[in-house]
């Protein structure tokens, strides 16, 4: 299972909790899932989040594979000086 | 308004210029004369960005009028270097890094050089006063004073 | 991974290649730049902080002979509000729109309300005073209490609170909340030995860059913009420009001059569209130069903010929880950088036990802008004081209460990733270890530590290099040079290619001569850009070898790259000399030009920790403080040329040294800023300041071909609090409302 971190805009968004687990071979089903469950998903993340990947912030996650022991944080969009 | 004749001796030149009564020395370099090297910071006097020698006196060609500039003898930052040979001062913040951004550079070497005119072996406390009127919000000061002093030492040998 | 023995230039500290133009004064900057038949634009700026604008009459200017076009907010296309803006910046671009021409109301005091283009720039100031506008006075807000009181005057009408529990019911001042947090901090404050709770507060402040803004546009009878500015991000200003004045991304070119300084204030638009607009009316280049006083009035200031630290720990110096509850304020619109502190505030530390809320508060101020590491200094000015609080308390060293708690590789950050590899525990044992912390303190001295923490970025980044007839080459890159940076893309250029660095040009391009490159922001250039240079150097010799393969006749696995010249693969007995660019650019020139390409998307930017210590001498009777010293410790991964790392390191010092002692906006009962100039905004200045020592830590950032870690941002985070816990132990007198100017010392040192 993939863990997720969600930051308080997706929690609200999707109903779940901080810290969670989903099952995806890849970015894209992971994003997919949420989609299903909770439309609008993707369209918020794409807005107002940045997106880390074991560790690493990963502009271009959409082709990534993630592992079973992956880490995907949606942090709030980062900007910078 | 009538604009008013003034003939002066920019870096080693007969200049003449017209200008207005109101226009600030820096504003005949940069934009009459094109000696874009001289910047404005503030206009005020503060930031030093502008710094000139007049007749080899530090001064902020922000606060004086051109046309006080008739009959004496002005060197910008364009007139530092002899020929194709940098000053000193120009490459001893080169090799020390001793700008970043590089906007405030030609006003701090403009001011260094008339300090070590007056003085050839000026204490760290002496440049770091000398040098209060000129502002750099890059470097922490820390490599512009280290170039100064190499440089100082490199004019006394 | 490289070892760093087996670098040639990696690690050197050659002459930048720009530096012979800016010790001379050739260096074109903003204000430098002029074209025939320009006219002078300058701009109206509201005189009150808060007013509703009943009528903008520019007839009186229009009518003056020499004045060629006057523009109000009218004027301007209506921009649709589609949220979040392109690139890195936050806000909205219709707020970006109306920061840049007021429609309806200003919103503080030096909002521009009009602007006009004259042959001259007594004209054009004659202009202005001709410019009738009717305003509506009203009350500003302008702090934090007054913008969240019950009966506040609302600044956006319709702004309704975002993030909170309950959907807001009615409009406020408060543009958004965020929370964050892990675990169970009611849990962790009631198993702790000690807990303590204080409130600190850090004022508004002026990225103070030495350069105005300046730009100067042309726009032709078909409509194609050409725009010089100065400018950290070239690309920006041509997506912003465009969407402020309706036009389409590709009719318009951006040209960057050399940058005076900008540290975040120039990576938005103020006068850029203003100056488009202008110069589509008048038919005539239209050149725009600020200010200082225009400056501080109307661009980008840090957010002021109050934050409130809660922390739980036990007497060993366990930390069992921490809380910060923030308000920053955003300026007259929202998007202040209360993201960026709720996820900084802790990130230093390994505490299972977290909470963070934020909160986003309008005031009559000049829109925020970013400010090297946004939001970071004032979240960790609070929490590293309350750090420094609670070693006093239970009486721990401070580096070693930090060593105790400090985040690791592999602990969980308290914004949710995995830290990699990170080089703080690296930067407190040099911390202790070095012979500054040793020294001894005479009566009325003190000293004080530290930590500061960036994120950095990467993204989007071009670069191309150019192998020229003689072997010389030319690297073309997209991000303005605003600290040596060109001084970096060709050591690592020569590193790749094996050549000399001297026969290395960098050239900053266009928008329309370099591929499309992010901001020059982030801390992002040398890790990003870089990474795109020597992507296009590995792309050329990749082209240098196929083409000498078959030359030789050979397979191109036969041809190798070394010290840069194509040779013969050892072992596989090919009977040929060594080629250098030069020669295979001179024999397969009928094969065209040689040239390297990149542009990519860079991930992993590793986030950087510092340490900084700080001795200062407090004078009792006046209540000034003097810094005596100051060390600057920092992870960057690997420098690419040290002096300039160090640099950044001693320059963020002294702009946090300055936050911490002097700089402050000071404003008057109506929401004038009293202070709008060089000598009264008091920035350091050379006879302020020590030597700045430094420590360069390298923990390489694997994601990087050399270990890379941007290394611009993090050195403003830890002076803050560093110089205000130097203070405190030097009078025992805790300090947390910056700035630590003499009258504030005084007037604590009194109360005490």
């Amino acid at each position: 299972m993939v863990r997720v971190v969600l930051p308080d805009f997706l929690q609200a968004h999707t109903g779940k909790g901080r810290d969670i687990e989903v099952n995806a071979g890849s970015y894209a089903e992971l994003i997919a899932s949420f989609e299903r469950e909770a439309p609008g998903f993707e369209a918020l993340v794409s807005k107002k989040a940045t997106t880390v990947i074991d560790g690493e912030i990963v502009p271009d996650p959409m082709f990534d594979d993630l592992r079973e022991d992956s880490e995907v944080c949606f942090l709030p969009k980062l900007s910078a000086g | 308004m009538a604009k008013t004749h003034v003939s002066t001796r920019i870096n080693g030149q007969d200049a003449e210029f017209l200008c207005s009564p109101e226009q600030s020395l820096l504003e005949v370099l940069r934009d009459t004369l094109q000696l874009t090297g001289t910047k404005e910071g503030c206009s005020t006097g503060d930031c030093g960005a502008c710094s000139v020698l007049v007749d080899g006196t530090l001064v902020c060609s922000c606060l004086m009028f051109a046309a006080e500039a008739e009959g004496h003898e002005v060197t910008t930052i364009e007139g530092i270097a002899s020929g194709s040979d940098l000053h000193p001062l120009q490459q001893k913040f080169l090799d020390h890094a001793a700008l970043q951004c590089g906007v405030c550079t030609p006003g701090f070497i403009v001011a260094s050089k008339a300090l070590l005119d007056e003085d050839p072996d000026p204490s760290e406390e002496s440049i770091r006063y000398w040098l209060a009127g000129n502002l750099c919000r890059c470097t922490g000061y820390d490599k512009v004073v280290r170039a100064v002093q190499d440089a100082a030492a490199e004019l006394r040998s | 991974m490289t070892d760093a023995a087996e670098f040639k230039y990696v690690g050197t500290r050659p002459v930048r290649p720009d530096g012979v133009d800016k010790v001379t004064g050739r260096a074109a900057f903003g204000a430098d730049f002029t074209l025939p038949g320009m006219l002078h634009g300058l701009v109206l700026r509201s005189p009150h902080a808060h007013a509703r604008i009943k009528s903008v009459d520019l007839s009186g200017a229009l009518e003056i002979e020499g004045v060629f076009a006057a523009v109000s907010g009218a004027d301007f296309p209506e921009v649709e509000d589609t949220g979040e803006m392109g690139g890195e910046g936050g806000g909205s671009i219709k707020d970006l729109s109306d920061n840049c021409m007021a429609r309806g109301k200003a919103l503080y005091h030096g909002h521009a309300v009009a602007a006009v283009a004259a042959n001259s720039l007594a004209k054009a100031r004659a202009a202005l005073a001709a410019i009738k506008v009717d305003y509506e006075v009203l009350a500003p807000v302008m702090d934090l209490d007054a913008a969240m009181a019950e009966d506040a005057p609302l600044i956006n009408e319709e702004l309704m609170t975002q993030g909170l529990a309950e959907p807001a019911t009615k409009p406020s001042n408060i543009a958004s909340r965020m929370v964050m947090g892990r675990g169970d901090v009611a849990k962790g404050f009631e198993g702790a030995d000690i807990v303590l709770e204080e409130t600190y507060y850090t004022p508004t402040v002026h990225q103070g860059y030495i350069e105005p803004h300046a730009c100067l546009a042309t726009v032709n009878e078909g409509g194609q913009a050409t725009i010089w500015c100065c400018t950290q991000g070239p690309f920006e200003v041509r997506s912003y420009s465009a969407a402020v004045c309706g036009m389409s991304i590709g009719s318009i070119r951006v040209i960057p001059s050399e940058i005076g300084g900008g540290f975040g204030g120039k990576t938005t638009v103020y006068l850029e569209p203003v100056a488009i607009m202008l110069s589509q009316k008048a038919g005539r280049p239209v050149k725009m130069i600020m200010s200082r006083e225009e400056v501080f009035r109307a661009t980008g200031p840090a957010s002021a903010a109050r934050s409130t630290i809660k922390i739980g720990a036990m007497r060993d110096g366990t930390i069992t929880a921490m809380s910060a509850r923030m308000h920053y304020e955003a300026g007259a619109y929202p998007g202040g950088p209360v993201p960026m502190g709720c996820m900084s505030v802790f990130a230093a530390y390994n505490v299972p036990n977290l909470a963070m809320e934020g909160f986003d508060v309008l005031v009559n101020k000049p829109k925020v802008a970013a400010y090297r590491a946004p939001g970071a200094p004032q979240a960790m000015f609070a929490s590293e004081s309350m750090i420094d609080e609670l070693a006093k308390a239970l009486d721990i060293d401070p580096i070693d209460l930090r060593l105790k708690n400090a985040a690791n590789e592999g602990d969980s950050a308290p914004y949710g990733p995995t830290w990699d590899a990170i080089g703080l525990k690296a930067c407190l044992e040099a911390a202790k270890a070095h012979p500054n912390y040793r020294l001894a303190l005479n009566e009325g001295q003190g000293r004080g530590l530290a930590v500061g923490f960036w994120f950095n970025i990467g993204f989007q980044s071009s670069a191309e290099v150019h192998v020229n007839e003689d072997g010389t080459v030319t690297v073309i890159e997209g991000n303005p040079d605003i600290g040596g940076s060109r001084a970096s893309m060709a050591i690592m250029a020569a590193e790749e290619l094996g050549i000399p660095y001297e026969n290395i040009r960098v050239q900053i391009a266009d928008t329309e001569n370099a591929g499309y490159t992010m901001v020059t922001g982030g801390s992002r250039t040398t890790f990003a850009t870089g990474m795109a240079v020597v992507e296009a150097a590995r792309d050329v010799i990749g082209q240098a070898k196929a083409r000498v393969a078959k030359l030789w006749q050979v397979d191109a696995e036969m041809v190798e790259w070394s010290d840069g010249h194509a040779v013969p693969k050892p072992g596989m007995n090919v009977d040929q000399k060594p080629m250098s660019f030069a020669e295979i650019a001179a024999k397969t020139a009928p094969s065209g030009p040689l040239l390297g390409k990149a542009s990519l998307n860079a991930r992993g930017a590793g986030p950087g920790f510092s340490v900084n210590v700080c001795d200062v001498e407090v004078d009792r009777r006046t209540g000034k403080v003097d810094v005596l010293r100051f060390t600057a410790i920092q992870d960057a991964g690997r420098a690419i040329h040290p002096s300039y790392v160090e640099g950044q390191l001693q320059g963020g010092a002294v702009q946090g040294i300055g936050w911490a002692l002097n700089e402050e906006y000071v404003y008057d009962a109506d929401g004038v800023q009293q202070n709008a100039g060089f000598l009264d905004y008091r920035v350091p200045v050379a006879s302020d300041m020590p030597m700045i020592d430094t420590v360069i830590i390298e923990v390489p950032n694997d994601a990087h071909p050399y270990g890379v870690r941007g290394v611009g941002e993090t050195p403003i985070v830890a002076p803050l609090a560093a110089t205000a816990n130097a203070v405190a132990n030097a009078t025992d007198v805790r300090i947390r409302d910056l700035p630590m100017s003499p009258p504030n010392v005084l007037a604590a040192l009194d109360a005490d």
